[in-house]
């Protein structure tokens, strides 16, 4: 059932629970796995792939449902995937690298070394794009 | 081949990184020029191009589930590698396929009336242009199969020359760009006729690149990319020939 808004506020209440939840819930799925992962790998796969589903049909459900609320898990996903294409500069090597040391700073995957001085470049990168991603926030939030 | 641009300081710019996000660049600067151009309200613009990039990505990684093998499924289903830049964004047939669902999702659900797919339809071509020559540089895939064509280049390591099957298909979407570009206010080509036009003609030529390339064959001696283009291009002529009946019996 598609839900009226009665008013830009509630747009924007929408938008920003969106928004927040969809990284509030996903960080909290993540640390779910990662615990899961302890005891058993393939639940730990299992429910990471559950989460790349319900991160697929969320999005679909809400934009018939609360279209605000959609519109900010949408920007939430594109936002973190926009960093990951602008960290790519420093270790994209290919189309698609099979997944081969983890996440451990100082290992290896898909052929890269991550050093101090990337991880620094890294962090600068962060800090310039939570800037960026702040302003085109606002102004989309502005507009609702 | 070039798959380390330059070093700052001794950080490595990677060639398929920095063109990935040029070609992501192209695309959005030009989908928002069609957008201001075709008179499309920013209402509109924002959450269809969001849900097309949105769903471009992770019809990219999704799509490798099925080009690469079902063998994948832990690191492609794995959300939090969705995130990590050392994993690349997977197959752009699949990012096209995606971007298409989530454009036309996301239409449907602001209640568009007819179809803004269309400004997509140049900037894809073009984007994809610049992201070839990332893939060239870094030399995916090895490039493509073994020849003797004066063209064919050679791979360092190697004592033999391939095809440069990502030049070929970078040169194809420049035309391609232009001709879409000339043909953008044609009348028959809106409400997204551009945009099947435009990925038809990319899958029939991409089909036949295919067969110089070195991807995974799944089924007489076609790969999953060739499979992808004969599905894209059947649907879309059961779409075509559907319309045609329809326009026949409203007539």
């Amino acid at each position: 059932m598609r839900h009226i808004y009665a008013g830009p506020h509630e747009k924007r209440v929408d938008f920003w629970l969106g928004f927040a939840g969809w990284f509030a819930l996903n960080l909290a799925a993540v640390g779910a796995v990662f615990l899961v992962s302890m005891r058993s790998n393939s639940g730990a796969l299992g429910l990471s792939a559950l989460l790349v589903l319900l991160n697929v049909v969320t999005p679909i459900v809400l934009a018939f449902t609360r279209r605000y609320a959609a519109l900010g898990v949408l920007l939430a996903f594109a936002s973190l995937f926009a960093l990951t294409i602008v960290e790519g500069i420093f270790s994209t090597v290919s189309d698609f690298v099979g997944f081969a040391g983890g996440l451990a700073i100082g290992g290896t995957a898909g052929g890269n070394f991550i050093g101090g001085t990337l991880i620094v470049v890294g962090i600068l990168v962060l800090i310039g794009f939570v800037i960026g991603a702040f302003f085109v926030l606002r102004r989309i939030s502005r507009s609702l | 081949m070039r798959p380390v641009l330059f070093s700052v300081d001794g950080v490595p710019i990677y060639a398929y990184g920095l063109f990935f996000l040029l070609a992501i660049l192209t695309v959005l600067g030009l989908v928002l020029y069609e957008a201001r151009r075709r008179s499309w309200p920013k209402e509109e613009v924002v959450p269809i191009l969001l849900a097309a990039f949105v769903g471009g990505m992770v019809g990219a990684r999704l799509s490798i589930l099925f080009f690469n093998g079902w063998q994948t499924w832990p690191e492609v289903l794995n959300f939090a590698a969705l995130f990590d830049p050392r994993i690349g964004p997977g197959s752009i047939l699949g990012g096209i396929g995606g971007a298409y669902l989530g454009g036309y999702i996301a239409s449907r659900a602001i209640g568009k009336d007819g179809c803004a797919c269309d400004a997509f339809a140049p900037a894809m071509a073009l984007g994809n242009a610049v992201g070839r020559i990332g893939i060239f540089l870094a030399g995916v895939d090895g490039l493509g199969k073994p020849t003797n064509l004066p063209w064919g280049v050679q791979l360092p390591g190697d004592n033999y020359l391939v095809h440069p099957a990502p030049l070929y298909d970078a040169a194809f979407d420049v035309a391609w760009f232009c001709l879409l570009m000339t043909l953008r206010n044609h009348p028959a080509m809106q409400n997204g006729n551009l945009l099947k036009f435009g990925v038809a003609g990319y899958a029939v030529v991409r089909f036949f690149i295919e067969f110089v390339r070195n991807n995974r064959v799944i089924v007489v001696g076609l790969t999953g990319q060739q499979l992808f283009c004969l599905a894209l291009l059947g649907g879309l002529g059961v779409w075509y020939l559907l319309r045609q009946r329809r326009v026949i019996a409203t007539a």
